[in-house]
């Protein structure tokens, strides 16, 4: 297919017009860090990390590379001095808003030189507010069971009118948190997170415990997957599979 | 009404409505603009109503769009002389029916007097406020009862519309507003016919044309007036556009908190399907298109073009990226042009008198008129229209009458709450899009705060800080984060607790969150708190060494205390103090307790002018 010609400081590529910039950059190995992005979800541009400057005939910009669509011509320019220190102050907002979020947040400020918080960090939040797990309960998991309520500095993230409602129980959410701030608890029985209690599927051949009953119904009712498909655990699930093989290959 | 299925049958129609129409007939138009029904002029109308109709006398009451002046509500013209009359009461009611109706006599009591000549005004266009202003947009408003869509084709309304649709081709309508090189009036400056030409040639249908009446700065009512007194100008305005660009929908986005503007414009939109000129071939040229009002839930940054957008899909008011433009994929990802209120009410003119004429207006880079609400410190408080090109002075001083009470000028803070707040030094700059941004300011939707000796700048600074704290949709790190900081640093400071540094750190942050953020909320929300380091830093120095404010503002940073040379032990300030913090007695010095003084400035605004023993310090 016909794509549209750019280059990385003066180095010519090639990509697919419309591509994500931030995408195309790790594909060819530079390094950009980014907290919010997922190759598989809607780009959302919200933790201004993955900053570069880009120029454009005579205009050149800072801009984020996540929801820049690539465009023909253009010159992106990595880690810049005004890149560089536009990276620092985000970071050092990051860390005083969640001084509890998880080590990759905490590299990523040691990597790219933080020295020290100069604004109040008052207490143990980790969220950042980052949105990647809207977006894979949305567009992944098709839940639609977090949204963002509020504006400006009230933004909240939780279920939709703080009530415990759709959620499945998958996990996702918690798996794509870049920062650790979602919190699944579990025991043998049930999983719960988002003020949920979800019971657990058991295995028909070994009785260990599967994943919720809520996200069976949901991904039943929602793909063409049966829900005998769902019986087994995965360990149990891949003994059947080899056994059948091994029956229809007379071993 | 029958729908007007031809140009022929529109101009039958204004000449039927202009024949019926006696010039010289006697007429009451009271201002019905928010200010002035805020005054009472509902009642006011009532009453000349019934007081008109107990003496028997054949005179029309008009409720009329917002003249302006607002100040000075509510406001009344009598007609045909157009005699000016200001700050009407109900109790007026009686004699200006009879002297003025009557006998063409004019109320001395009523007129407007200039308070630095001295001089009384008899109409409108004698008065400073309104001699030194250029009223393209909202001439017709004191005109026009924004309710009847006969009082607007009476004064030429449609004609445009129809001149472009029989007489010029789309293309044509379009190199007219190109050539008139009309900038967007909500804030970025952009050409208005770039973006149509944009839209008209992107691929894709339906495509969509919207009018933003998101209009949110604080103390900003540009737009709501031009709406509540003169509706129709914007539809004849988007239909206009509609036939240009090859729409058939359009939305208008207005805030809920608009329901005067809300009412008036539903009835514009119903009367104006009623006589044909909107909904199915429309005057029988052919064009079909039709308008949606959309209203807005209150969120200031659903004014911001993108998350205007989604809003009206139903989703939540988030901007995004701008790299594919709006008039490419916009609204339902379809080809999309968005204009302000007032570039709408803007297009019929262009189209009627040209782009030269247009032209002829206004400055090299900025064309035309521009309407600011005129409000804080400054004598005259109203809404002005003004020409491209005069300076922040002009209309300081010689619309806005000055300071009261013979005060100090201090700033003036242009483009709403991410303005710039302008020092005495900059008050020559001509209103022009390109130089208010140089000066660090921007023209923004028209907001005007005028201040005075008695603002810290500081505090300015702080409020303007927490109210885009709050409006940030809070996606951006660099915005959400960025201005919570911000706003931490400036409230430190006007509490006596500034630090070295502080200003350097307001200056590193403030680059990060206007460089760094995605839309044009946090690209000019430090534009307050920077101006006001940039031109008032001494200010700022004193908060943070000295932990003085020296404009008398911030609480934890002065003391009230009585001159006991001064107080003539009036009692006046111990009788208004609510916290029982001054102690004395008739004919003794007064004194204030400090332990019980809460700062609330009351006996600092009771002490009779004359002995001004209450100091600030």
């Amino acid at each position: 297919m016909a794509g549209v010609k750019y280059t990385v400081m003066g180095q010519e590529h090639e990509a697919e017009r419309g591509a994500s910039l931030l995408g195309e950059l790790r594909k060819h190995g530079y390094v950009v860090p980014s907290l919010c992005y997922h190759e598989s979800l809607t780009a959302y541009g919200a933790c201004r990390l993955c900053l570069v400057e880009v120029r454009k005939g005579k205009r050149e910009r800072l801009t984020t590379s996540c929801n820049y669509p690539v465009q023909e011509g253009i010159d992106v320019l990595l880690d810049t001095p005004k890149v560089a220190r536009n990276r620092r102050m985000v970071l050092e907002l990051l860390l005083a808003q969640a001084p509890g979020a998880s080590q990759p947040l905490q590299a990523l400020a040691r990597r790219y030189g933080v020295k020290s918080v100069r604004f109040p960090a008052k207490d143990d939040e980790a969220c950042i507010l980052c949105g990647l797990c809207v977006r894979v309960c949305s567009e992944g998991i098709r839940a639609h069971a977090l949204t963002f309520s509020g504006r400006g500095d009230r933004k909240k993230l939780g279920t939709p009118y703080s009530e415990p409602g759709v959620c499945v129980g998958c996990g996702s959410c918690a798996h794509v948190c870049p920062t650790d701030a979602i919190s699944v608890e579990h025991d043998d029985r049930t999983r719960r997170m988002w003020g949920q209690s979800f019971e657990l599927a058991r295995c028909a051949t070994c009785g260990a415990s599967t994943m919720p009953v809520a996200q069976i119904d949901h991904v039943v009712s929602s793909t063409r997957l049966s829900r005998s498909y769902f019986e087994l655990c995965d360990e149990c699930r891949r003994h059947q599979s080899v056994e059948r093989f091994n029956t229809v290959m007379g071993r | 009404m029958a729908r007007l299925t031809s140009r022929e049958a529109l101009e039958r129609l204004r000449a039927e409505i202009v024949g019926r129409r006696d010039p010289g007939r006697k007429a009451v138009a009271v201002c019905a603009g928010t200010g002035c029904v805020a005054y009472g002029s509902v009642k006011l109308t009532e009453a000349f109503r019934g007081e008109a109709e107990r003496l028997g006398m054949d005179v029309e009451v008009r409720p009329t769009g917002c003249h302006g002046f607002c100040e000075r509500g509510p406001l009344v013209v009598v007609y045909p002389q157009k005699i000016f009359y200001q700050r009407v009461q109900v109790k007026d009611v009686g004699e200006v029916l009879e002297r003025t109706v009557g006998k063409g006599e004019v109320i001395e009591r009523l007129q407007y007097t200039d308070p630095v000549s001295g001089e009384r005004a008899t109409y409108e266009e004698e008065v400073p406020f309104y001699r030194h202003q250029m009223r393209l947009i909202l001439g017709s408003n004191g005109q026009i009862d924004p309710t009847s869509i006969e009082d607007y084709i009476g004064i030429g309304g449609y004609t445009a519309l129809s001149k472009a649709l029989f007489e010029m081709s789309r293309e044509e309508v379009l190199e007219e507003v190109l050539a008139a090189n009309l900038r967007g009036r909500g804030g970025g400056g952009f050409p208005a016919g770039v973006k149509w030409k944009g839209c008209k040639e992107a691929e894709g249908t339906p495509k969509y044309v919207i009018c933003n009446a998101d209009e949110g700065d604080p103390g900003a009512f540009m737009d709501r007036s031009v709406m509540e007194g003169n509706p129709h100008s914007v539809i004849e305005g988007m239909v206009i556009g509609a036939y240009t660009i090859g729409s058939e929908q359009g939305y208008i986005y207005i805030r809920n908190e608009y329901p005067l503007a809300l009412q008036r414009l539903r009835i514009a939109l119903e009367s104006a399907r009623e006589h044909g000129l909107l909904g199915r071939d429309i005057l029988g040229s052919g064009l079909d298109f039709d308008i949606r009002v959309n209203r807005g839930g209150g969120a200031f940054v659903c004014g911001e073009s993108s998350a205007l957008m989604l809003s009206i899909e139903g989703e939540v008011g988030e901007p995004r990226a701008k790299h594919i433009h709006m008039v490419e994929a916009g609204l339902f990802n379809k080809p999309t042009n968005l204009n302000n209120v007032e570039t709408w009410a803007n297009v019929p003119h262009i189209v009627n008198r040209g782009s030269g004429w247009f032209c002829s207006i206004g400055t090299e880079g900025s064309k035309g008129t521009k309407i600011f609400s005129l409000v804080g410190k400054v004598n005259n408080t109203g809404l002005v229209e003004v020409p491209m090109g005069i300076t922040l002075r002009d209309i300081v001083y010689k619309i806005g009458g000055g300071i009261p009470g013979g005060g100090k000028f201090k700033a003036v803070q242009t483009g709403g709450p991410s303005g710039g707040c302008l020092p005495e030094g900059l008050l020559d700059l001509p209103v022009d899009f390109d130089e208010l941004t140089r000066a660090g300011s921007m023209m923004g939707s028209g907001g005007m705060i005028v201040m005075d000796g008695a603002t810290c700048m500081v505090d300015v600074a702080k409020y303007f800080l927490d109210f885009l704290r709050f409006e940030s949709c809070g996606k951006c790190v660099t915005c959400r984060e960025g201005l919570k900081r911000l706003w931490e640093i400036t409230d430190r400071i006007t509490r006596g607790e500034g630090r070295e540094g502080d200003l350097e750190l307001i200056e590193e942050l403030s680059e990060c969150v206007a460089e760094a953020s995605l839309c044009a909320l946090g690209g000019t929300a430090p534009n307050p708190v920077l101006s006001t380091v940039k031109h008032f830093r001494g200010e700022y120095e004193a908060h943070i060494r000295e932990k003085k404010c020296p404009a008398g503002v911030c609480k934890d940073l002065i003391r009230f205390s009585i001159d006991g040379e001064k107080c003539t032990g009036c009692m006046v300030c111990k009788k208004k103090c609510p916290s029982d913090a001054i102690i004395g007695e008739k004919k003794k010095v007064h004194v204030i307790d400090q332990s019980k003084c809460i700062k609330c400035r009351v006996c600092y605004e009771a002490c009779p002018k004359k002995w001004a023993a209450v100091v600030i310090s």
